[in-house]
């Protein structure tokens, strides 16, 4: 057995499997047979351990060098370091789509858990049918158009090799799969509304569908974190964020399911807003699918795309089809769902609304300015770019907006608004405008000084919100405060985690407007010995060499700096900046070297060298601040995500539940 | 002619002039015309550091930024700029925000009309199965068979 | 609005139909069309020098239709071109001038692909892609069609057929 074939077999079961297990949950809804959603349930193990066969297949040709697999022999090559290797099946498209699949079979198999016990009957099958015919497309999609397990017919004795872009971090062994797996576990939430729909409950599905949601939005946002720290460390531009098209794609899912997580605590709480989390969800996996589209058919520029091919018409097919299933079924319950009661705007509800509602123009706004290009040149015939300046701008607007809504939301009670609230605002613009009237005073832009009042703001609402929680029940319990807060902590998980996410938002936007605002890029010729000064370094290069290594050959600038007052603080060492020379790339490749330190981050790029004598080299300095706080506030927002799933949590969640409208 | 591109561009061996942040922050607002979505300050094409050096030297003429980006309209059309002229069809784009909140808001407005003025009239006109069914549905998770 | 839900999905795919069926998603069109050329001379390449002098470039009183053509000895589809325009310059070169513009290039690797190809039409050397700017290239090969009057009718981009080329020297002929 050779792994081409295990893989190949294995792929065309995973396809048959799913199928067959489509065909099972369509009889379990129609025949109401408990028996058939039980099979079909025991289907999705299989199909989890064929796409896992087939997954590891791929593994093993990339790692026994198995040049006779179409997909090892165009993107993979025997000198690749191990962990290049084992990487090296996402890296590409048929294998992306793969680890795709391999990942929506394990979230299939986690939801068949759930059929029966808190996934109902009535809308088990329906949930795991709708997963099992993704499923199906996927692999279809790899049988028939994007094999990776194609033949070979006269092996090469190496391969390709893998894109340099895509070695030259270990930061790809992890954004992708977490992006994946964000990406994936939208299809669950998905899946959960399209059975509600089908089995015409409107209410239920939301408790465990939040959960889900919540899943793929922590691994989302990871993966959106993950990124931009790969293309900071990787691209050698200095930025994180370049509102590419396939950037954007990632961002859309991620603010549609934002905007749920929102609504649907609207919904749990009063009932109400039934239809628009129907519509946020479709539409949150849809742009999932969006995403994949635009990534693989090349139909927008992206510096992200993979290779196009005939794979683009069937994800155009597929994401009609999404869209169509969940708009169609939506506009045909919709006239149902009657739903009945009152929304106070001056209560969480209404600022939960309000901030779904900017969240919604967000996704609008970047869709859009994503499509627009192509709207043009539909109507016109004329090319034209909507890029980073742009989107940049626009986002400021909103994101204020939407810092205002994220800081008063917690604070407002769900009933109607009180005395104590009122001075907790009060306090919160207090905080606002000393804050901005500091950075003001400090001589920093308007934007950022609005930056560091509105982070006050919010950091004065959490306080506030914790704060009082803990002296009242220290007060009536007698308690010290701290046991009071480690009791408020765990078992309100879901208020607490929030705070916790809040706070990294705020953070990173903290960080968003110091690094965009007071980003400086310069580049100087240094002549071998040569010192440079500027802001407040002293960079001097001290030789420029070669080293040969297994995948790549690198030439390298070693650089000395100092800081010689308070703006270079903290930029002191010695570095190697370097090019890499990969065989399978004319030009060379810059990998950055970022020094992080607690405001600046100072960032070397070798763009040039003397290649006869060695006497010279380009170096590019990109100063930056705040941008290691950005990488925290990230970690913030992940570990926030996680407490609210915390298992114990889960309990909690579902004694919160009050669906009956009032208080 | 974009396997023409992936080939070796061989880089002269000279050094590249000396570019203060005023070039980047130009050119970070153009496009790199070879490239698949990268601005003419992110891409070390050669087009790019060519075009660099182009902003440079007016920008040391004494050149304005509007000048230069003019300069590059001229020969290559809107579609060089990041920035998306507020004219014309992209005018739209600039207007995505207002109207994506307008039409989103007006949405809101109508449903929350709705769904109020269903709870001043009675639910009169719903199924006995239908009641049924709703409050099976009102159960928390849990509770359900 | 969600009842005309069948529109926007047919109206979003249609978009997206349309931006994958397009034969060449990337063409730009040039602004240049219909537009004087931009004018410049630059150094000729060695072999050039004794026959057409020491520089060479788009100037009034060429009175000539010219076929400006952008080209780079990295760029794989140039090898396909490079001959085709050679067979065309010994069949034309009384009517028409076609004058390479050699881009983003070592001199000494530009005179190789020159020796390889045989080539005698006349290239002048722009290390760096200075004209190619000027005349808003994006990618090579590049070839602008300019008459007598020295406007420019078109640009293509991209490799050169023989049938293109043909309709392009009859176009600039007329």
């Amino acid at each position: 057995m050779t792994p081409g074939l295990l893989g190949g077999v294995s792929l065309v079961a995973a396809l048959i499997l799913s199928a067959l297990g489509l065909v099972l949950a369509v009889l379990a809804y129609s025949l109401r047979d408990g028996r058939y959603l039980e099979a079909a349930k025991r289907l999705s193990l299989l199909t989890l351990l064929a796409a896992a066969t087939s997954f590891g297949a791929l593994e093993w040709a990339i790692l026994t060098d198995d040049f006779s697999v179409s997909y090892v022999a165009n993107h993979s090559s025997a000198s690749n370091p191990l962990w290049v290797k084992l990487v090296t099946p996402w890296a590409a498209l048929e294998g992306s789509i793969l680890l795709w699949a391999l990942l929506q079979t394990a979230y299939t198999w986690l939801v068949g858990l759930r059929a029966g016990q808190s996934l109902d009957v009535w809308r088990a099958p329906v949930a795991l049918g709708t997963l099992f015919a993704v499923q199906v497309f996927f692999f279809a999609v790899m049988v028939f158009v994007a094999h990776p397990f194609d033949a070979v017919p006269n092996p090469p004795p190496d391969g390709l090799g893998t894109n340099p872009l895509l070695q030259n971090h270990w930061m790809m062994a992890v954004h992708p799969v977490l992006m994946y797996l964000g990406f994936v576990g939208l299809s669950v939430p998905f899946a959960y509304a399209v059975a509600a729909m089908v089995a015409r409950r409107y209410q239920s599905w939301i408790f465990e569908t939040r959960w889900w949601t919540l899943v793929a939005w922590g691994f989302l946002t990871a993966a959106i974190f993950t990124g931009k720290w790969w293309s900071y460390e990787i691209l050698g531009w200095g930025g994180y964020w370049a509102w590419d098209p396939v950037e954007n794609a990632s961002i859309i899912p991620w603010l549609l399911a934002t905007a749920f997580l929102h609504t649907a605590q609207v919904q749990e709480r009063k009932g109400l807003f039934k239809g628009w989390n129907f519509a946020f969800i479709t539409l949150a996996f849809a742009a999932t699918v969006f995403g994949t589209f635009l990534t693989r058919s090349g139909v927008i520029q992206s510096v992200h795309a993979f290779a196009s091919g005939p794979v683009g018409a069937w994800f155009l097919v597929f994401l009609l089809g999404v869209m169509a299933v969940g708009l169609g079924l939506l506009a045909r319950v919709s006239s149902e769902i009657r739903e009945a009661g009152e929304v106070r705007w001056k209560s969480r509800e209404g600022a939960l609304l309000a901030g779904a509602l900017f969240f919604g123009t967000f996704a609008f706004v970047v869709v859009l300015g994503t499509l627009w290009p192509l709207v043009v040149e539909v109507v016109s015939g004329a090319k034209v770019s909507v890029g980073a300046p742009f989107f940049n701008q626009v986002s400021v607007p909103l994101g204020i907006f939407m810092l205002l809504l994220m800081g008063i939301g917690p604070v407002l009670p769900w009933r109607n608004t009180q005395a104590e609230v009122v001075r907790n605002l009060a306090a919160m613009l207090v905080a606002l405008g000393v804050g901005t009237l500091l950075g003001l005073a400090l001589g920093l832009s308007l934007g950022v000084s609005l930056a560091i009042g509105l982070f006050a703001y919010n950091l004065t609402a959490i306080w506030l919100m914790v704060a009082q929680g803990v002296r009242a029940r220290s007060r009536s319990l007698g308690i010290p405060a701290g046991q009071a807060l480690w009791e408020l902590a765990a078992s309100h998980k879901r208020r607490f985690g929030s705070h916790i996410v809040h706070f990294g938002v705020a953070l990173a936007a903290l960080t968003i407007a110091f690094s965009q605002t007071y980003r400086v890029t310069e580049q100087k010729t240094l002549q071998v010995g040569e010192t440079w000064q500027t802001r407040g370094l002293e960079i001097r290069l001290l030789s420029i060499g070669a080293r040969e290594e297994s995948n790549r050959f690198a030439a390298i600038a070693p650089i000395e700096v100092r800081s010689t007052s308070r703006e270079g603080w903290g930029a002191d060492g010695r570095y190697e900046t370097r090019l890499n020379f990969y065989p399978q790339m004319g030009s060379p490749l810059a990998t950055p070297v970022v020094r992080y330190s607690l405001y600046n981050d100072y960032y070397f790029v070798l763009m040039q060298f003397d290649q006869e004598k060695g006497q010279w080299a380009t170096i590019k300095l990109i100063v930056t601040p705040m941008v290691w706080w950005l990488w925290v506030a990230g970690l913030i927002i992940v570990l926030g995500t996680l407490y609210i799933l915390w298992p114990a949590g889960a309990r909690v969640t579902s004694r919160q539940v009050s669906p009956v409208a009032g208080d | 002619m974009l396997l023409a591109l992936a080939l070796a561009q061989p880089s002269p061996n000279t050094p590249p002039p000396d570019f203060s942040p005023e070039v980047f922050k130009i050119a970070g607002q153009l496009r790199c015309p070879v490239c698949q979505g990268e601005s003419a300050a992110e891409s070390n094409a050669g087009i790019a550091v060519e075009m660099r050096r182009i902003i440079a030297e007016q920008l040391a003429q004494g050149r304005s930024e509007a000048e230069i980006r003019a300069f590059f309209v001229e020969r290559y059309g809107d579609w060089i700029l990041y920035e998306p002229p507020a004219r014309g069809l992209t005018l739209w784009v600039w207007l995505s925000p207002l109207l994506g909140l307008g039409l989103l808001g007006f949405g809101l407005w109508r449903y929350l009309a709705r769904v109020r003025a269903r709870a001043l009239t009675t639910a009169s006109d719903v199924s006995e199965e239908e009641i049924a069914r709703l409050e099976a549905e009102l159960q928390s998770p849990e509770r359900q068979p | 609005m969600l009842r005309f839900w069948p529109v926007w999905v047919l109206l979003l795919g249609g978009l997206f139909y349309w931006g994958l069926q397009r034969p060449n998603k990337d063409e730009l069109q040039s602004v240049l069309v219909g537009k004087p050329a931009p004018s410049f001379s630059l150094p000729l390449l060695a072999p050039y020098r004794a026959q057409y002098g020491a520089e060479m470039g788009i100037q009034e009183g060429l009175g000539k239709p010219v076929l400006l053509n952008i080209w780079a000895s990295w760029c794989i589809p140039c090898r396909t071109e490079a001959p085709l325009l050679e067979r065309f310059h010994q069949q034309y070169k009384d009517q028409v001038l076609i004058l390479g513009v050699n881009v983003q290039d070592s001199e000494a690797e530009a005179l190789k692909f020159i020796q390889q190809y045989g080539l005698t039409f006349p290239s002048v050397y722009d290390g760096r892609g200075r004209i190619g700017i000027e005349y808003g290239y994006y990618g090579v090969p590049e070839t602008f069609v300019i008459d007598r009057k020295g406007t420019v009718l078109a640009r293509h981009a991209g490799e050169l057929s023989e049938a293109q080329l043909r309709g392009y020297i009859e176009q600039v002929l007329r």
